[in-house]
């Protein structure tokens, strides 16, 4: 169970969110850009610290006291994948798992099912400063799901990449938070990629409040702001 | 008519390149010839082994106590850099003669870490000691502010990534952070050995003896005159120049994201 | 000599020969070296002991240079280092000079033999004080190897270093010490190269280093116009003064005994 109390206030709004999630479910938080909803990953993460508010995780406490970032164990995916230039690719893959685990074999299938799901095998052994954008997309998805972090935040991972990747890369995270079993929070403001990603339920937040909490029937049918409905309307 | 901006700029640099080795020509002087003989060339080339291997003991010194002092005031707020900034500046924006007269004095028999040093045996006046503890001061301010610059270079992201990827900041600074630094802190210490190399100032007042290269310029300038000097700056310049002008090409080489 | 000339010297040279003097002080030597080698243009030179003169003559940098002072080696002292009082008792007579130096764990200062006329003079004068005193082992009781690193400075760094206190004493020229107010013990005249002829009456006197021979050279302050000066007609007169009435008695009142009956040095 994870339950999360958000209350910082940034240069033009304040955000003040407050959300729950079961073990295995997954969230979506959706508004217009500018609404507060990296804020709140980014509390979430540790890269920004809450003003007040508590987040947990279970028994593990994030806020407050702030715990450090390398004792949350969480996974986070934001649109620049952030892979380490002067390893490869598999280096990459496999930089957050301890020395003593990495040998097992266990685990080492685990990387194998990455790689080949996620198409990383002709990559594999290349410097990750070489390789195209999308590709690092699919290497940093890797990475992250290589610890199998409990809990997974996604911050518009899937900006600019072309359908059919996007399609592919949210099926296989849906595929993997049922074997895995992990949480999930998306952020986007595309509501047909955060849809697909997150169809339980969504949060709509505008101007770092919660206008309306539902599930996407809820959200189309019956908008609680003209901004809702505007978002939600095709181009 | 119209001029090629890039031949315009062409030779406006290579104007520059004749003015700043200009003063070269002056090995070819006529100031008779020049001396290299047993008299000159034994306490030449020994003031060289000097200045090589002392300048590298202090090298090493700058570097374990300059690299883990620069990671610190790379993650400090602006406020303290700013006085870190002045921290670092002051001694080597000090002339190096007034330097010298300092560390005299402060090292000396009577200043507070003068006696203490004496009583394990090691004198801080004309001694290899000395010489080291000199360079090191010369040179340290330059090594710090170059390697601050280069963890800043760094992008945060990156070390904050590494840190959810589960890793303890000490393992993010030695598989994330030094080595993407990793030339542009080379490139600082290039440019400390420049400097600390061909310190005069301050190191004819700590430690006239072991005597380096600066100060055996001196000495032949006045025991030989001119001829003994020339043959004796042409060593320097080869003995000095390789390793800063080789990391440099490095740097050029290998440009990371 | 820089407070000197810097001060009353040039001061009077401005108001009586309408002259403005600039001067840079160094060792003689290295000066000598620069203007023999064409680097430096001064109007005069002024050095100490005729070596580095005749390498500027020489040189043909100049043809005749005249004395003007001269002065003698002396033992200067910190008035506040814990050999002072036997110094002090030494000033007066009562205890030899020589001895206070040889104590064990007083730090004595002198400048570079290879380099400098004054660092190759203590030791003629320690040289001349064993004779003299009949102490065969004096000199390396006090000054121990010629190129003794504990004790060897530059100049400048001698006088800082005195000043401080990190040396109890040091060698000296008798016109150094005052500007610095230090407190100083005259030697004997047969010791204290005065003399322009010590030479003759010791020719078993002399120093091996930095790969020449010296014999001691009488203390004669030397100055000379030089060749090609940027300012001729004022460099002539300026010499010309410097051994008239009115210099001299400025030069007795800081130190410097008058040149005697020395000779003028020829290329």
């Amino acid at each position: 169970m994870f339950k999360a109390q958000i209350i910082k206030k940034r240069r033009d709004i304040k955000v003040n969110v407050s959300l729950e999630l079961d073990k295995g479910s997954s969230l979506g938080l959706f508004g217009a850009s500018g609404a507060g909803k990296s804020t709140v990953l980014a509390c979430i993460a540790g890269i920004e610290e809450p003003d007040d508010g508590s987040v947990k995780l279970g028994d593990l406490q994030f806020f407050p006291p702030s715990l450090p970032l390398h004792k949350r164990p969480i996974g986070y995916l934001t649109q620049e994948p952030g892979l380490f230039p002067h390893l490869r690719v598999s280096e990459n893959v496999s930089f957050g798992i301890p020395k003593h685990l990495a040998a097992e074999k266990e685990h080492c299938h685990w990387i194998e099912t990455l790689r080949e799901r996620l198409q990383l095998g002709p990559l594999w052994h290349a410097p990750a400063s070489l390789i195209s954008g999308g590709q690092a997309r699919r290497v940093g998805l890797a990475r992250m799901l290589a610890r199998k972090p409990p809990l997974v935040l996604l911050d518009e991972p899937f900006a600019g990449l072309d359908r059919q990747l996007v399609r592919e890369l949210i099926d296989d995270l849906i595929f993997w938070s049922r074997t895995l079993g992990f949480s999930m929070i998306a952020v986007d403001h595309q509501a047909e990629v955060l849809k697909r990603l997150c169809p339980e339920q969504a949060l709509v937040l505008e101007n770092g409040q919660i206008v309306q909490r539902g599930g996407w029937d809820e959200l189309y049918g019956t908008p609680a702001s003209p901004l809702l409905q505007s978002l939600l309307t095709p181009l | 008519m119209r001029v090629d901006r890039r031949w315009l700029a062409r030779a406006g640099a290579t104007i520059f390149a004749l003015a700043l080795l200009y003063p070269f020509t002056a090995l070819f002087a006529r100031i008779g010839p020049w001396q290299w003989g047993e008299d000159v060339r034994g306490p030449a080339l020994s003031s060289v082994r000097v200045s090589l291997l002392l300048t590298a003991g202090a090298m090493v010194i700058i570097v374990a106590i300059g690299t883990p002092m620069a990671a610190y005031i790379a993650r400090c707020g602006t406020r303290e850099r700013l006085l870190w900034q002045a921290v670092l500046l002051v001694p080597i924006l000090l002339p190096p003669l007034a330097l010298g007269i300092l560390l005299t004095l402060a090292f000396g028999s009577y200043g507070t870490v003068g006696v203490w040093l004496e009583h394990f045996g090691i004198v801080m006046t004309n001694s290899a000691p000395a010489f080291i503890a000199t360079q090191v001061y010369v040179g340290i301010g330059y090594y710090v502010l170059g390697a601050v610059a280069a963890f800043d270079a760094v992008p945060l992201m990156l070390q904050e990534q590494a840190a959810l990827l589960g890793l303890a900041p000490r393992k993010v600074f030695l598989r994330v952070t030094l080595p993407l630094a990793r030339l542009g802190l080379a490139v600082a210490l290039s440019i400390t050995w420049v400097r600390a190399i061909g310190e005069f100032g301050a190191v004819v007042v700590t430690a006239y003896y072991p005597s380096g290269m600066p100060v055996q310029l001196w000495i032949n300038l006045q025991s030989f005159g001119l001829p003994a000097v020339m043959p004796l700056l042409v060593v320097f310049l080869a003995a000095a120049l390789p390793l800063p002008w080789l990391v440099h090409v490095l740097a050029q080489r290998r440009r990371h994201v | 000599m820089g407070s000197l000339m810097e001060g009353p010297i040039r001061s009077t040279v401005a108001q009586r020969l309408n002259l403005e003097m600039h001067g840079r002080a160094q060792g003689s030597s290295a000066l000598a070296q620069l203007i023999a080698g064409g680097n430096i243009r001064p109007d005069v030179f002024i050095p100490i002991t005729p070596g580095p003169m005749l390498t500027v003559l020489r040189a043909g940098k100049g043809e005749t240079a005249e004395p003007i002072a001269h002065t003698e080696m002396v033992i200067a002292y910190n008035p506040k280092s814990r050999f002072a009082p036997k110094f002090e008792t030494a000033a007066n007579g009562k205890e030899n000079w020589w001895e206070v130096l040889r104590e064990p764990g007083l730090r004595f200062g002198r400048t570079d033999p290879v380099t400098d006329p004054q660092g190759r003079n203590i030791i003629f004068t320690m040289m001349l004080a064993a004779k003299l005193y009949k102490q065969p082992d004096l000199v390396e009781n006090v000054l121990g190897p010629t190129i003794n690193e504990k004790q060897i400075f530059t100049e400048p760094t001698v006088q800082a270093r005195l000043q401080s206190g990190e040396l109890d004493a040091a060698s000296a020229y008798k016109i150094q010490p005052g500007p610095f107010k230090l407190p100083y013990i005259t030697l004997p005249n047969e010791i204290n190269l005065s003399g322009e002829n010590v030479h003759a009456h010791h020719p078993d006197v002399s120093l091996s280093v930095g790969a020449k021979t010296y014999k001691p050279e009488p203390l004669i302050y030397y100055a000379a116009v030089l060749k090609d000066a940027p300012h001729a007609k004022g460099a002539v007169s300026f010499t010309e003064w410097l051994k008239g009435d009115e210099a001299q008695a400025i030069f007795r009142k800081y130190n410097y005994d008058p040149p005697g009956d020395a000779s003028a040095l020829h290329a």
